[in-house]
C-alpha cells in the first residue's frame, strides 16, 4: 500500500456514522471512488448499527432489482394497433383527447356535444 | 452480506436488451415518419413490456396499467413526427409514460379511486391475489409473494418516488436517461431515491416482522 493510499484511508477511517450513511446510496450504485469506498467498509467493519443499516439497505435495492418484471398482456400490440385504426377512422383527435381526460367514450361525447348544438341553436333562434 | 459482495448489486444495464439504439433507433424513425403500420407494430412489441412493467408499478393496478399503455402508445404515434431526435427513443418513451402514468394517478385521485389507498394496511392473502400470485405449494409461489410484497412497498411511495424507483432500480436506465425523463437535477434526482430506497428498506422490514 503506497503512502497515499495510507494518508487517504487514515483519515477516511474517521467517517462518523451519519458520513457513512450518506455513502450508502453511491456504494449500492458503485459510483464511490475506490479510496471513499474503502473508508465506508472500514467504518462498517468496525460499526455494528452501521452495518444492520448497510445490509438492509443493499438488500431492498438488491430485492427491487431482481424482482420479477411484469410483462404486457400478448394481445397488447394488436389492441394497441386497434385502437389506433379506431382513432384515425374517427379522425377526432381533439375528442379523443377530452375523452381521455374525461373517460367519456366517444360514442357518448358526441351525441352529447349534438345536442348541445341543437339546444344552443334554438335558444339562439327563439331569443 | 460482505461489504464486497454488496459491491455487486450496483450493476447497471440489465434490461436493454431487444430495444434498438443509435442506428436501429433511426431506421425505425424514418419507417415511422413514412407511415410504415410495420414498424409501429415493431416499436409495440419491442417497448411494451417495459412500458407495461413501468405503468404496473406506478399505478400498482395491471388493469389500469393495460389501458394506459394502449394510449401512451396511441401517444407515441400521434407524436412521433413531433420527436427531435435529442434523446434515445426508449428515453421519449418513457418521458410520454412518466406523464401519461402522473395524469392517470392525479385522474384516480380525483375520482377517489388511487391505488395506494387499495394497497394500504392490507394481509399476504391480499396482497397476492391483488397481484394475481397463484395459489398452491410451489416454486413460483414465493417468487409472486417477493413481487407482491415489493410491488406493495412500491405503492406506500409518493408517485415521484415511486417513479424513479421504476426507472433506476427496475428498469435499470442510467441516471442521464433518467434526468432527461423526469427533467429533475442530477441532485434531487438521487436524494430522493436515496430516501426512496430508505423507506422501502423500512416497509419491507416492518412488513417481515
Amino acid at each position: 500500500m503506497s503512502g497515499i493510499q495510507r494518508r487517504l484511508m487514515d483519515v477516511d477511517a474517521q467517517l462518523n456514522h451519519r458520513e457513512a450513511k450518506a455513502l450508502f446510496f453511491a456504494l449500492a450504485d458503485e459510483e464511490l471512488p475506490e479510496p471513499q469506498a474503502m473508508a465506508v467498509r472500514s467504518h462498517l467493519d468496525g460499526c455494528d448499527e452501521c452495518r444492520a443499516g448497510w445490509d438492509r439497505y443493499a438488500q431492498t435495492v438488491q430485492r427491487v432489482r431482481k424482482v420479477e418484471r411484469e410483462k404486457a398482456p400478448p394481445l397488447m400490440a394488436s389492441m394497441v394497433l386497434n385502437r389506433v385504426k379506431r382513432e384515425r377512422r374517427f379522425g377526432l383527435r381533439k375528442l379523443h383527447l377530452a375523452q381521455n381526460y374525461h373517460r367519456v367514450p366517444v360514442e357518448v361525447l358526441i351525441p352529447l356535444l349534438l345536442a348541445a348544438a341543437v339546444a344552443a341553436f334554438l335558444v339562439l333562434s327563439a331569443s | 452480506m460482505s461489504s464486497s459482495e454488496v459491491l455487486d448489486i450496483g450493476q447497471e444495464a440489465k434490461v436493454t436488451a431487444g430495444v434498438p439504439d443509435g442506428e436501429g433507433d433511426r431506421l425505425l424513425l424514418a419507417r415511422l415518419r413514412r407511415g410504415d403500420p410495420e414498424a409501429f407494430e415493431v416499436l409495440v412489441r419491442e417497448h411494451q413490456d417495459r412500458v407495461y412493467d413501468f405503468c404496473v408499478r406506478m399505478l400498482g393496478d395491471r388493469e389500469e396499467a393495460n389501458d394506459l399503455v394502449q394510449e401512451i402508445f396511441v401517444s407515441v404515434h400521434q407524436n412521433v413526427g413531433k420527436f427531435r431526435e435529442d434523446a434515445k427513443l426508449s428515453t421519449w418513451i418513457f418521458r410520454i409514460s412518466k406523464n401519461q402514468c402522473i395524469n392517470r394517478l392525479k385522474y384516480l385521485k380525483r375520482r377517489g379511486r388511487g391505488r395506494s389507498d387499495e394497497y394500504g394496511e392490507v394481509g399476504e392473502d391480499v396482497l397476492m391475489s391483488a397481484m394475481g400470485a397463484p395459489q398452491g405449494p410451489d416454486a413460483a409461489l414465493e417468487s409472486a409473494r417477493e413481487r407482491a410484497r415489493v410491488q406493495w412497498a412500491i405503492s406506500q411511495l409518493e408517485p415521484d418516488a415511486r417513479m424513479l424507483v421504476a426507472l433506476r432500480d427496475i428498469e435499470g436506465l442510467s441516471y442521464e436517461e433518467i434526468i432527461e425523463i423526469t427533467e429533475l437535477a442530477e441532485g434531487t434526482v438521487k436524494s430522493r431515491l436515496h430516501r426512496a430506497r430508505e423507506k422501502l428498506a423500512d416497509l419491507l422490514g416492518r412488513l417481515e416482522e
